[in-house]
């Protein structure tokens, strides 16, 4: 130690440094934390007898939280003990008695509730709602909070502060020790108004040492409450209103989308992750230095979030897919293999010619045995016909795909049979073909397959529609864009191919297929934008169109299944 | 702590005292301000190059003519701030009395400031500041005098709490930086655990800070204007 000079008036210390420790805010209680041993479980049991002492849940620098059970009514509870000698004066008792009555309306879910003030065995005490679960600290320390789980918690703070700001309370002391989440996440608000309760004015040394002790349970540097303090709060401790509570929420708002408290130069969250632009406004507004330009109600703030929510939730890395998104996802697989189902004979079937034979009663009664004759004969000719019928069993349409080698020849071998055994009430009437190319593939396909598959398509493409747009996966973004390109080809090479080579519309089928199974792929690869979503939904609606559309072309020839006809099968198991 | 007697520092300030409507009160308050900071006159007249004789002379013809006055009238210009107030007058009073030169009278039934001018001209060639403007100067030595009354107010606090030999010990730290703090030398030296002594320099800085805050309220019209008169006294050792 320097021995002062007589002369130097401050005994040898520097007026500067003096200044300047007199201006700066110490960090917390650093050293002051060790220096207060909460009291044994024994010890407070004997003060509180009217609790089983539980555990010993948190402890501050100078204040010690226990989980205890109220004896009377079988709860359990919170009990917080402020060190002895924080309050050692009469004016100290006083205030406490005025705060805690204010403090005892704060009766919101999402306001930590304070059931009992008082002063036992010398020990100032408060006995408040207990919660379990974790503070925000604890969640920060564990790994950063997804930009997700800050969007949900962040309105719930909204509405408590609202809450006590409409009673005229201001909490003073938000920062993440503070911020309680139970085990079903919701958020509970604690020590509300305790920094100005236990510390008269906010240089108190024991507010800042009451206050940033408040359920700070993990050894380790704490930081310290100035950092989340507004600056009015730091200079004119006098005026500060419920808009430094907000500032110092957007502080942890901050911190919980970055993991890093708010620099000297303020930088916006999205430049230092990867989170939705418009959290950077919001953020920044909460943090502006002049209460005037921050939000003025914590209710706006909150709305701002959840807009910011329901638009899109997601930002940061992974987001979660969405219920509605990935119904429809699930259901584009299921039309997808329906589909494919549908239109597997297709792709193995060589050309061929469809025929359809027609045959009409002359007799006015239906014969018993003609049905099962038919069938029989059907059968042993060739056992990949159909049979079908009117409701009225007056006319018999026989449809059969025959090589291009033998056309007509199942059916001559057929009637000449039908006529040998039911000449007297049948009568063969006419015989149809379609073009090879087209019709032969048509009749293949399976209606009922196809058109389930483009149900299930069409629904899960409207439920992707819907369903809110996220973010794109980093590394995925060029699927939207490029499913769009393919789609919009797959459209324009068949239009194009239709028009050059008219005469062959199998080739422009094939690459409309083709381009638009591509496209599809694509857009469901790129499902989070916009655009993978257009091409999925667009997809889906020419899928379907072009199923229903198959019945359509049996109507046309000669007369469609259910326009008056019923499937009689043939087919032997 | 004597949480009671903060209670309300800021409601009178004793330049708030002297702002108001003149009275007995006020003259005493401005009185116990003048003895405060007459030397950072003092030091600021001997920097305009008056020498020692000249600038005691001066100096105490300064405070009795204000004092004599009593009236304060037209110094509220001064943004209500008692240090830019003495200065201003300190200045105005020189000017004149350059005019009325050897017209100069010690004393004379004026109310007279009993200063000691041996302390204050070793006190002035201490503090070597021969390459500052008389205003810097000035300012320098008026946060001097202002740290000295914080410190004497905390000593006489911890003395009569009985804890004398400790603030003596933990008075230097108030200019640490915290983690530059020998916490384990001074437990080894005043005999107390290191926990202890962590607490104790925390509650004495939080005093300290308290008391310099309250000092310089003492010398404003509005507390408000705390924080920006300290960072204008950071500034003049800048």
């Amino acid at each position: 130690m320097q021995s002062p000079d007589p002369h130097s008036p401050l005994g040898g210390l520097s007026p500067a440094d003096l200044l300047r420790q007199g201006a700066a805010e110490d960090t917390l209680l650093d050293g002051v934390r060790e220096a207060f041993e909460p009291p044994s479980l024994n010890e407070l049991a004997a003060i509180f007898p009217q609790f089983e002492i539980l555990e010993l849940i948190g402890q501050g620098g100078m204040g010690a939280v226990y989980k205890v059970r109220q004896r009377q009514l079988d709860r359990v509870v919170a009990l917080k003990i402020l060190p002895p000698g924080i309050g050692d004066d009469e004016a100290f008792a006083n205030r406490f008695a005025r705060e805690a009555k204010a403090l005892a309306k704060l009766n919101h879910p999402g306001i930590v509730t304070i059931h009992e003030f008082g002063c036992s065995g010398g020990l100032y005490f408060i006995v408040m709602e207990f919660v379990d679960g974790v503070n925000l600290r604890q969640l920060l320390k564990g790994g950063r909070i997804s930009p997700r789980e800050a969007l949900a918690i962040v309105p719930q703070i909204c509405d408590a502060l609202q809450f006590a700001h409409d009673l005229g309370i201001v909490h003073r002391d938000i920062k993440p020790e503070n911020l309680l989440i139970d085990r079903r996440g919701r958020v509970k608000v604690a020590d509300f108004g305790l920094a100005k309760l236990v510390g008269g004015d906010p240089d108190e040394e024991s507010a800042a040492i009451f206050a940033s002790g408040s359920l700070q349970t993990e050894g380790g540097k704490v930081m310290g409450t100035p950092r989340y303090m507004a600056p009015e709060q730091i200079e004119r401790p006098a005026e500060v209103d419920h808009r430094a509570d907000i500032y110092a929420l957007g502080v942890v708002f901050y911190q919980m989308l970055t993991g890093e408290l708010p620099g000297e130069r303020l930088e916006a969250p999205s430049r230092k992750v990867s989170v939705d632009v418009r959290l950077d406004e919001i953020v920044l507004r909460a943090l502006e230095k002049d209460p005037e330009l921050r939000y003025q109600q914590a209710s706006v703030m909150k709305t701002r979030v959840e807009e910011t929510r329901e638009i899109t939730p997601k930002s940061g890395e992974e987001s979660p897919v969405p219920k509605r998104a990935l119904a429809g996802i699930v259901l584009q697989a299921v039309a997808l293999l329906l589909l494919l189902t549908g239109l597997r004979e297709v792709w193995k079937t060589p050309e061929g010619v469809q025929t359809v034979g027609i045959y009409q009663l002359t007799g006015n009664q239906v014969p018993m045995e003609l049905e099962a004759g038919l069938k029989e004969i059907l059968t042993r000719l060739d056992p990949g016909a159909a049979l079908a019928r009117t409701a009225d069993g007056r006319q018999w349409w026989v449809s059969v795909l025959e090589a291009d080698s033998d056309v007509g020849g199942i059916h001559r071998r057929f009637e000449k049979e039908v006529l040998a055994r039911f000449g007297a009430v049948l009568d063969f009437q006419e015989m149809r073909t379609m073009s090879a190319a087209v019709a032969g593939r048509m009749a293949l396909l399976k209606p009922r397959w196809l058109l389930a598959g483009a149900w299930a398509g069409a629904i899960g493409a409207a439920l992707l529609a819907i369903s809110p747009v996220v973010r794109p996966r980093d590394g995925w973004r060029w699927a939207g864009p490029v499913a769009l390109g393919v789609f919009l080809a797959a459209l324009l090479g068949t239009g194009a191919l239709l028009i050059l080579h008219p005469s062959n519309r199998a080739s422009a089928f094939g690459f409309g297929c083709f381009a638009l199974v591509a496209a599809s792929a694509f857009g469901l690869v790129g499902w989070r934008s916009a655009q993978g979503r257009a091409v999925v939904l667009g997809a889906s609606a020419l899928v379907f169109a072009w199923v229903v559309a198959i019945p359509w072309e049996f109507v046309r020839f000669p007369v469609g299944p259910g326009r008056g006809h019923v499937e009689v099968k043939a087919h032997q198991p | 702590m004597n949480r009671a007697s903060s209670d309300g520092f800021f409601a009178t300030t004793r330049w708030t005292l002297v702002m108001a409507a003149g009275g007995a009160e006020a003259a005493g308050a401005l009185e116990e301000l003048c003895a405060a900071y007459w030397f950072p006159v003092y030091a600021y007249v001997r920097r305009r190059g008056f020498v020692r004789e000249d600038a005691e002379d001066l100096t105490q013809g300064f405070f009795a003519s204000l004092l004599a006055r009593g009236d304060i009238a037209g110094l509220r210009r001064e943004n209500g701030k008692f240090r830019a107030f003495l200065l201003a007058a300190a200045k105005h009073f020189l000017s004149n009395e350059r005019d009325k030169q050897g017209r100069l009278k010690r004393g004379g039934g004026a109310p007279h400031l009993s200063l000691d001018w041996q302390e204050a001209d070793a006190r002035f060639r201490l503090a070597d500041e021969s390459s500052l403007s008389p205003d810097a100067a000035y300012d320098r030595e008026w946060a001097t005098a202002l740290l000295e009354r914080v410190l004497v107010a905390l000593e006489s606090e911890a003395v009569a709490a009985g804890e004398g030999g400790r603030f003596a010990h933990l008075r230097s730290y108030l200019s640490f930086d915290r983690e530059q703090i020998p916490y384990a030398t001074a437990a080894a030296a005043l005999g107390i655990d290191e926990g202890a002594v962590r607490v104790a320099v925390h509650r004495l800085r939080g005093r300290y800070r308290k008391r310099l805050r309250v000092e310089i309220s003492r010398t404003l019209a509005s507390p408000d204007q705390v924080e920006e008169e300290l960072r204008v006294l950071m500034a003049a050792f800048g």
